[in-house]
């Protein structure tokens, strides 16, 4: 069997197992929480943890990637990336693994092991370390036959020619909500509605003798809505919709803190392949993730480097990177079924020292990208970047794009 | 059983409400008040809720019980039951990722004189 063929079963046997993972549902009945469900107008809300900011494509380290600026924030749970180049087809892809601890904890125990509160707390600090492993996937554009011109980037043949490792600790804030206790106000917010609800009139004076009658049995459709009617209209409700109002306010504006927080992470990655894929890179970087609103975000990478030389008696290349990204949900209204699709700008500096010539002694590229969430944690990201150098090869400006499919099991497990 | 959230029992009666909440941080509170006569109104609020549970003989009233889970993680799950005497009263499974609201429900209890 091929590397590649167990890779596939390594990888898509956990995904089909957790996309099997049991989905509770439960049709509205329209009983007393019925009732009152479809009397207050307005819903509470819960949206989901932002997942947008979180990175599910491979580290850009790779040459897999349709990202340019990495996140501190990095999915969990076993992740496979298949990315394959827009113009120059890849019969292999690459795939990425992850190596975050809480990613095994999860795919070694019993499902819903970490349900619970207080066995989720226990692996804090594991959940802070993530890591991927890419193996296959495109090189640079090395010049390969000497003619002094960049050659396209190759292709691994192999996945283990292509070997990228990352390791992550982010030590700053945190975009799982499952990470924040609920505040006061939040408790006193929700013990207040209780109150309204428990202490309501409407209850004596409308609720109570009807559901009495009912011996046991859910009010038809049409006695419901006018009964939610008769209520909604009652001035003895108006403190429980003051108070359902209130503790609505109070969770989103909670929900806008931690997705609008600071998360920082720092990261070490090495990067090491067959001479035709290029030179062998190691770097470490600090990355930072700031949320302006839900799905928006500023990202930030500060990157220091080496660069292996290809060339016997060449010193190795020094680099310093600086990154940035804007990100925000574009197509308002669009949902092709996973969601709203997001649009991205990067922008990424990089500096070289020891750079042979003709190579410049820096590189700036412009990115653009689109994800559209097509299902519920699986996405296909498109991108188009132009690089006003080939990196370390020539002073000619360059346009390359990446389309692919993402698949973040974090969101697919929790189908 | 009756589960419609109107409920019928009788003074000496044992009322039992057990909660399992899933996936989630919260703070669950359950409060039972006896409007009729003592106001009695008993609370349960914790802010790592996983299963919990509370049980008390009933008097002669009414009680509303009501509960929620404040839940910030979209994820959660919660059960709420209530039994009377052993018997299933009232019974709430919710997967929180498919309602999309903060989950939270009420009962009336209508307890006469044994």
């Amino acid at each position: 069997m091929s590397s590649h063929g167990q890779l596939s079963r390594f990888v898509l046997a956990p995904a089909l197992f957790l996309c099997a993972y049991p989905m509770m549902s439960r049709a509205t009945d329209c009983d007393m929480d019925g009732f009152y469900k479809r009397a207050l107008s307005m819903a509470l809300h819960g949206s989901n943890a932002n997942a947008a900011d979180k990175q599910i494509d491979p580290p850009t380290a790779s040459g897999a990637s349709a990202a340019l600026v990495d996140s501190p924030q990095q999915t969990r749970l076993i992740a496979a990336a298949l990315q394959q180049g827009l113009v120059n087809r890849n019969d292999t892809g690459a795939f990425t693994l992850s190596l975050a601890p809480f990613a095994w904890v999860n795919a070694a125990a019993a499902p819903g092991y970490t349900d619970t509160q207080s066995t989720y707390d226990r692996y804090n600090v594991a959940r802070r370390l993530t890591g991927s492993l890419t193996l296959g996937g495109n090189g640079d554009p090395i010049d390969a036959d000497g003619d002094g011109k960049p050659d396209d980037p190759a292709d691994a043949k192999n996945l283990t020619d292509n070997f990228a490792i990352e390791m992550q600790y982010r030590f700053i804030g945190s975009r799982d909500r499952r990470d924040y206790a609920i505040p006061a106000d939040l408790q006193g917010a929700a013990a207040n509605f209780m109150a309204a609800m428990a202490h309501s009139k409407v209850r004596e004076r409308f609720v109570d003798p009807v559901f009495d009658e009912l011996n046991g049995k859910n009010l038809d459709d049409a006695a419901c809505t006018a009964l939610a009617k008769q209520v909604s209209l009652s001035p003895d409700f108006s403190a429980v919709l003051k108070a359902d109002e209130n503790l609505s306010t109070l969770i989103a504006q909670r929900e806008n803190q931690i997705d609008t927080s600071w998360v920082w992470s720092l990261a070490a990655t090495a990067v090491e392949r067959k001479s035709y894929l290029g030179p062998d890179k190691y770097s470490i970087a600090l990355r930072g993730l700031k949320g302006i609103e839900a799905q928006s975000y500023h990202k930030f990478n500060l990157e220091l480097g080496r660069v292996n030389s290809l060339a016997p008696g060449q010193p190795n290349i020094d680099t310093a990177k600086l990154a940035y990204e804007y990100s925000r949900p574009v197509l308002t209204g669009i949902d092709l079924g996973g969601g709203q699709p997001t649009f991205s700008a990067a922008l990424f500096a990089e500096r070289y020292r020891n750079a042979p010539s003709p190579a410049p002694s820096s590189v700036a590229t412009l990115g653009v990208k689109w994800v559209f969430p097509i299902s519920k944690g699986i996405s296909v990201p498109l991108s188009i970047s132009w690089a006003n150098h080939t990196a370390l090869l020539s002073d000619k400006d360059e346009v390359f794009g990446h389309v692919g499919i993402n698949l973040d099991l974090d969101q697919l497990s929790k189908l | 059983m009756a589960d419609n959230g109107y409920i019928k029992a009788t003074a000496g009666q044992t009322f039992r409400v057990t909660y399992a909440v899933r996936r989630t941080t919260a703070a669950a509170t359950h409060i039972v008040v006896d409007n009729a006569t003592t106001s009695t109104v008993r609370t349960f609020t914790d802010e790592k809720v996983g299963d919990a549970e509370d049980s008390f003989k009933l008097t002669a009233g009414k009680y509303a019980f009501v509960w929620t889970v404040l839940a910030l993680a979209k994820t959660a799950s919660v059960v709420v039951q209530i039994e009377v005497d052993g018997s299933v009263r009232y019974r709430k499974d919710i997967a929180y990722s498919s309602s999309g609201v903060t989950p939270w429900g009420t009962a009336t209890f209508d307890v006469r004189e044994a």
